[in-house]
């Protein structure tokens, strides 16, 4: 965890030096009269000196028990995940053009079969089953604006 | 007298029939999403937020609180059978509760659970009746400086008692409080990191970041998890404890409804942490601590109950102060939001239907359970088979039509996404998302708090130590923050050899 700490403790160092850079731009007016910035500005410090701080000791930590500071840690990123996030993403981008059944039928085929690894029949009815069950239940029955594609679904 | 009256109102509610209605749908998902891992209810009950906006006020917060209690009891299933727990409130369960299904009494710790849970829940909301109506009288005094004292003492409980590294979770909180003041300002009106965008310029949206956060990121986990589901016993004989059994439970009920009900009702003190806490106490009392991870029902029926009475006082600084100690108490706070209450002292006075329905419905709520949960076990075994190759598609299919439902705005899809794909990572740097969710809500109050009691004393500092219950909570904050400063540096000085 000390690799990953020291590279997330200095991701919020730099953002926290950010937002204390960004929030000079805002009004920051005084204590006894605060403006917009003033808030952030003291999250940005704050921010900034917590990251330090958590840095400061995953590094000496990592030295004094003799480890290499970046040693090697558990996997961060796995397939599937990486591949569920832009089929989530490409469903956002796209259910405005093509409409929600439309979308909802593929990504659902997509999920099933190459994530969830069913068959190519079982992914196609699951999909059919689920669009049609979610169409009824949030269109019909509940309402819920959902955007309608070229096909009027 | 007028607590009767008060009831008997609330009865009138809740018994009619699309009410009742409502509470066995809510504790039926509840249990559902209970039994099921990968699902828990904050991430249900944010899925079900746009859908329950369209429902009265009244039907929409019998429904959300149901899911939350609900789940308390459908989580025990799972970690009694399987050895894996539900939700994260019945981590613990798992530890006794499977050693009992091993020795043939899964009946036994299934149905001890349901009756401590049932107590738990129950002797809670009675607490809830009794001492929301004071305190929403009391929070009534409260004005700026004192609700400033308030949430800042919140927030050092919420750090002080979090499990893990406190500077990580001061670190997250801090993200939380920077996630708040994006948007635009409502005292002066100016644009802080809106970056020109339309939907940043309302803030961002709560409900699709807690969808993000809890309900996406557990999915991306899960598939990366292998669940072996082996179910301990399809078959499940005696429920009912015996008087042995009873006899040994009887006083870990009784502590683990007080512990529970108390850790309840702190920012951050969630039902999860009260379970913990109830194993821990039983264990230091019990006569027979080696006893515990081999099969005690001790070790079940204290952590059951503390859980299902934490739910129950959760409400408490939700309804009365307009405080959600957990992030589910977040969302049920939203939906109040967008159902025009606001939550605080004078929900009570301005809206009695709907705050005397959600307590109200907790009784019936939690007899529902118990008359249902039992019966309904052999159902849950079966749907403990279901792979979660099947399941998680839908999931993933809910989360998506519940966040571009809220506003109808592919955005808050998008929204929604980064904050999966953040709740991810944080969860993998072992960074916990209740401190930046609890942040992100209290902060527009503490801020406004702060500035108004500046602009009342004209820049004065001391308005926050003249009254005297902001003083009373500076001086808890203060002592807090001591208490949390000092052993970090005493393990400081005893690495470098002091001074």
């Amino acid at each position: 965890m000390r690799r990953y700490d020291l590279i997330s403790s200095l991701v919020f160092l730099v953002l926290g030096l950010v937002i204390a850079v960004s929030s000079l731009r805002i009004n920051v007016g005084t204590f006894r009269d605060p403006g917009s910035g003033l808030f952030p500005l003291i999250t940005g410090i704050l921010m900034s000196i917590i990251a330090g701080g958590i840095f400061i000791k995953s590094f000496l930590q990592s030295i004094s028990k003799g480890r290499e500071p970046l040693g090697k840690d558990k996997r961060l990123w796995h397939n599937k995940s990486v591949a569920t996030v832009v089929i989530m993403l490409l469903y956002a981008i796209t259910i405005e053009w093509l409409g929600f059944l439309t979308v909802t039928l593929l990504i659902l085929f997509v999920l099933f079969k190459a994530i969830g690894g069913l068959s190519a029949r079982a992914s196609l009815g699951g999909a059919v089953l689920t669009a049609a069950v979610a169409y009824l239940v949030f269109k019909v029955w509940l309402n819920v604006q959902l955007p309608v594609g070229p096909l009027g679904l | 007298m007028e607590m009767l009256h008060n009831m008997a109102y609330g009865f009138s509610i809740v018994l009619e029939p699309t009410r009742l209605l409502m509470c066995l749908l809510g504790v039926l998902i509840g249990t559902l999403i209970g039994v099921l891992p990968g699902i828990g209810p904050s991430a249900t009950v944010a899925i079900l937020l746009p859908v329950s906006i369209s429902m009265g006020a009244a039907d929409a917060m019998i429904l959300l609180a149901g899911i939350y209690y609900g789940s308390m009891y459908g989580g025990s299933t799972t970690s009694i059978l399987v050895n894996i727990p539900g939700e994260s409130a019945s981590v613990v369960t798992c530890i006794d509760g499977y050693q009992m299904a091993r020795q043939g009494r899964a009946g036994v710790a299934l149905g001890m659970s349901a009756f401590g849970s049932f107590i738990g829940g129950t002797v809670g909301v009675l607490g809830l009746m009794l001492l929301a109506p004071p305190l929403s009288e009391f929070a009534l005094r409260f004005g700026p400086p004192e609700y400033f004292a308030m949430v800042l003492c919140g927030f050092c409980i919420l750090i002080s008692i979090g499990s893990g590294s406190k500077l990580k979770a001061l670190l997250i909180a801090l993200v939380g409080v920077f996630l708040s003041e994006v948007g635009t300002d409502l005292v002066t009106g100016q644009q802080r990191f809106t970056f020109g965008s339309m939907t940043l310029m309302d803030g961002i949206p709560l409900v699709p970041m807690v969808m993000g956060l809890f309900g996406i990121s557990e999915v991306l986990l899960n598939l990366e998890t292998k669940f072996d589901r082996i179910v301990f016993s399809s078959t499940i004989k005696n429920l009912l404890p015996n008087l042995e059994d009873w006899k040994a439970s009887l006083s870990p009920i009784a502590r683990g409804t007080m512990l529970g009900f108390f850790l309840g009702l702190l920012p951050g003190g969630s039902a999860t942490l009260a379970s913990f806490a109830s194993y821990a106490l039983e264990k230091r009392v019990s006569r027979h601590p080696e006893k515990f991870g081999k099969g005690a029902i001790e070790g079940v029926a204290g952590p059951e109950t503390a859980n299902n009475a934490a739910t129950s006082s959760a409400f408490i600084p939700m309804l009365t102060l307009g405080i959600p100690a957990n992030p589910v108490m977040a969302l049920i706070m939203a939906a109040l939001l967008s159902h025009g209450l606001q939550p605080g002292p004078l929900l009570m006075v301005k809206s009695p239907d709907v705050f005397w329905a959600i307590i109200i419905s907790m009784y019936v709520g939690n007899i529902m359970l118990v008359i249902l949960n039992v019966p309904l076990i052999g159902i849950w075994v079966k749907l403990l088979k279901v792979p979660y190759d099947v399941l998680f598609p839908l999931i993933l299919l809910f989360c998506l039509i519940g966040a571009y439902s809220t506003s109808s705005n592919a955005e808050d899809v998008i929204i929604m996404i980064i904050f999966g794909v953040v709740g991810y990572l944080m969860r993998k740097f072992e960074y916990e998302p209740v401190s930046l969710v609890f942040a992100f809500i209290l902060t527009p109050l503490l801020e406004r708090a702060f500035r108004q009691s500046l602009a009342m004393s004209d820049g004065g500092f001391t308005i926050f130590l003249r009254p005297p219950i902001a003083l009373a909570f500076m001086i808890v904050a203060f002592i807090l923050i001591v208490l949390l400063i000092f052993p970090l540096m005493r393990s400081r000085l005893s690495r470098t050899g002091g001074l």
